[in-house]
């Protein structure tokens, strides 16, 4: 493998990617949120199912790169059983993390240094981010 | 396919034109620049480049105005420029020559300018399924805002325009028609000499969005027959922000002023204004005078090589390229028209464009992954998005070589 390629796709980050964690459309869900990437038309639908203000469940689903399904993997294996305050802080810390290259990672979870490498490349934070984008509308767009 | 069957040294000298082009020596990631997104933009070259800075070393002024040796340099410059594109697109008169920001620009000033006043409620708007947004988003803004309808000349499953459809859907009230002349997603050539004389037996003037085709084909526009034509300088060598649009004397004598401003008035009161005559009528304000120093000198060298001479290469290297892109296995190429220019829009099964963009950027390979400003394509592919390839005269059969090499890899690297 070309050491550059190496750096950029991480073999954790291709493994999210190839065996995508959590992606499919759940029969039953509380909550659908969705974020488009207008540069390449990729979307990202989460599907929460909640218990109150506890998100027990997410699921995620759309037309998506290597980068969307790692970073919703991602997303979805950390958020499930949290309340939904500390999912929208997540949210609103990962998101600072892709668009500030210069920003430290110790406040999140050690998973994200996956993506360290992408950061360099705006293009490919806003596949990152896309997610993340779709569940900080939670508070906004409130039970669907 | 043998080398020395195609490249044809003697005819082409694509060696010594890359002399002209500095960036071609750019190491990308460690790696040799191979620049495969001329569609989007095109490099320069030193005649380019040497305009730029002699235009600011040496005539810096503001054009029509003060009487003064450098802002009579400055204006004489830029009414060459003018007579340059007049004479590459074979225009009857400089006059017909509006210089605006790029196509865009172009479009939109006649769909405001034209369209304000000649489209009118219950009017129809003929357009085509496959143009850039470009030439979409300004016809929908003044549709909406008129009450005109959008009728849309559709595409087979190969990017060709079907013309048979077009023919039905013309009607007492189609006011214009608007296409492109090159798809920026298929490469199709369109047939519109066919549908400019089908429009005119009907009294209906035509625009061509020649963004993907002025720069790549011989252009004659007394010989087409277009009423108004709108391309970019950026993507045919120039610099960017300047662009041109092409109209008809008496269709320019008739429109409304674009916008309002210096330059554009003959007389101003305070209750009112007369206009300039055309084409400065539409260039209100200072325009890009640099740029058109710069799109002169590109011009000049793309007249050097000879738009035949520039064309025939092109068709060359994407015949080689569809060829051996074909071969790539769970690759597949959008766009099958007998009449087509450099420009290959491609999937790979199972790897998404921004992730095959991403690795052959990473071998210093530039192509164009996304929607290509064209929404309403992908959603009738019914897909998200493509990568594109796309070529200009100083690519190599080599590079497309090296290319479809790092397209294997990546199918390797990736599934």
């Amino acid at each position: 493998m070309d050491q550059n390629q190496a750096a950029i796709f991480d073999d954790r980050l291709l493994e999210l990617s190839r065996h995508p964690l959590h992606m499919l459309v759940p029969g039953q869900f509380t909550d659908q949120l969705q974020a488009e990437n207008a540069l390449c038309g990729d979307q990202c639908i989460l599907y929460l199912i909640r218990e109150g203000e506890t998100i027990r469940q997410v699921f995620f689903s759309g037309q998506s790169c290597t980068m969307v399904r790692a970073s919703a993997s991602v997303l979805t294996g950390l958020i499930r059983d949290y309340p939904v305050n500390s999912a929208l802080y997540l949210a609103k810390t990962a998101i600072e993390f892709f668009r500030h290259p210069g920003q430290d990672v110790a406040d999140l979870p050690e998973i994200f240094s996956v993506f360290l490498p992408l950061r360099q490349f705006p293009t490919r934070t806003k596949c990152l981010i896309l997610p993340w984008q779709a569940l900080s509308q939670l508070s906004l767009e409130g039970k669907k | 396919m043998q080398l020395e069957s195609v490249v044809r040294p003697a005819e082409f000298d694509v060696l010594r034109i890359r002399e002209d082009f500095p960036i071609l020596n750019e190491k990308i990631h460690g790696k040799p620049l191979v620049y495969l997104d001329n569609a989007a933009t095109t490099q320069k070259p030193l005649p380019v480049i040497d305009a730029l800075r002699d235009y600011y070393l040496h005539h810096n002024a503001n054009v029509h105005r003060a009487i003064h040796v450098l802002a009579e340099r400055a204006t004489e410059g830029y009414e060459k420029a003018r007579q340059a594109v007049a004479e590459f697109i074979k225009a009857r008169s400089e006059r017909q020559i509006i210089f605006t920001r790029g196509t865009t620009e172009a479009i939109n000033l006649v769909a405001s300018a034209w369209g304000r006043k000649f489209v009118r409620a219950g009017d129809e708007i003929m357009l085509t399924e496959m143009e850039h947004h470009s030439n979409l988003v300004p016809w929908q803004i003044l549709a909406q805002e008129v009450g005109a309808v959008l009728r849309f000349i559709p595409f087979t499953e190969e990017g060709i325009l079907d013309v048979r459809r077009f023919e039905t859907l013309l009607s007492g009230r189609t006011r214009i028609i608007a296409l492109s002349h090159m798809s920026n997603v298929f490469g199709t050539i369109n047939p519109i000499k066919r549908i400019i004389r089908m429009a005119h037996d009907r009294g209906i003037p035509v625009l061509l969005d020649g963004a993907q085709s002025v720069p790549h084909l011989p252009i004659d526009v007394d010989f087409l027959d277009c009423d108004f034509l709108a391309f970019s300088s950026h993507k045919m060598l120039g610099p960017t922000g300047i662009g041109v649009l092409y109209a008809k004397d008496h269709l320019l004598e008739n429109m409304n002023p674009y916008q309002g401003g210096g330059e554009m008035i003959s007389t101003v009161w305070l209750e009112n204004s007369t206009w300039n005559e055309i084409p400065h009528k539409f260039e209100a304000g200072t325009p890009n005078i640099e740029a058109a120093f710069g799109f002169h000198a590109a011009l000049d060298y793309l007249q050097s090589i000879g738009m035949k001479r520039v064309t025939l290469y092109e068709q060359e290297l994407t015949t080689y390229a569809l060829n051996r892109m074909k071969q790539v296995e769970g690759l597949n190429i959008y766009g099958d028209a007998p009449e087509r220019g450099g420009v290959i829009s491609f999937n790979i099964e199972g790897l998404h464009p921004h992730d095959l963009a991403q690795f052959l950027d990473q071998h210093g390979i530039a192509i164009r992954a996304g929607h290509h400003c064209a929404q309403p394509i992908m959603r009738k592919l019914n897909i998200a998005a493509t990568a594109r390839a796309s070529f200009y005269l100083y690519n190599t059969f080599e590079e497309i070589d090296y290319f479809v090499d790092s397209l294997r890899k990546a199918r390797v690297f990736f599934l």
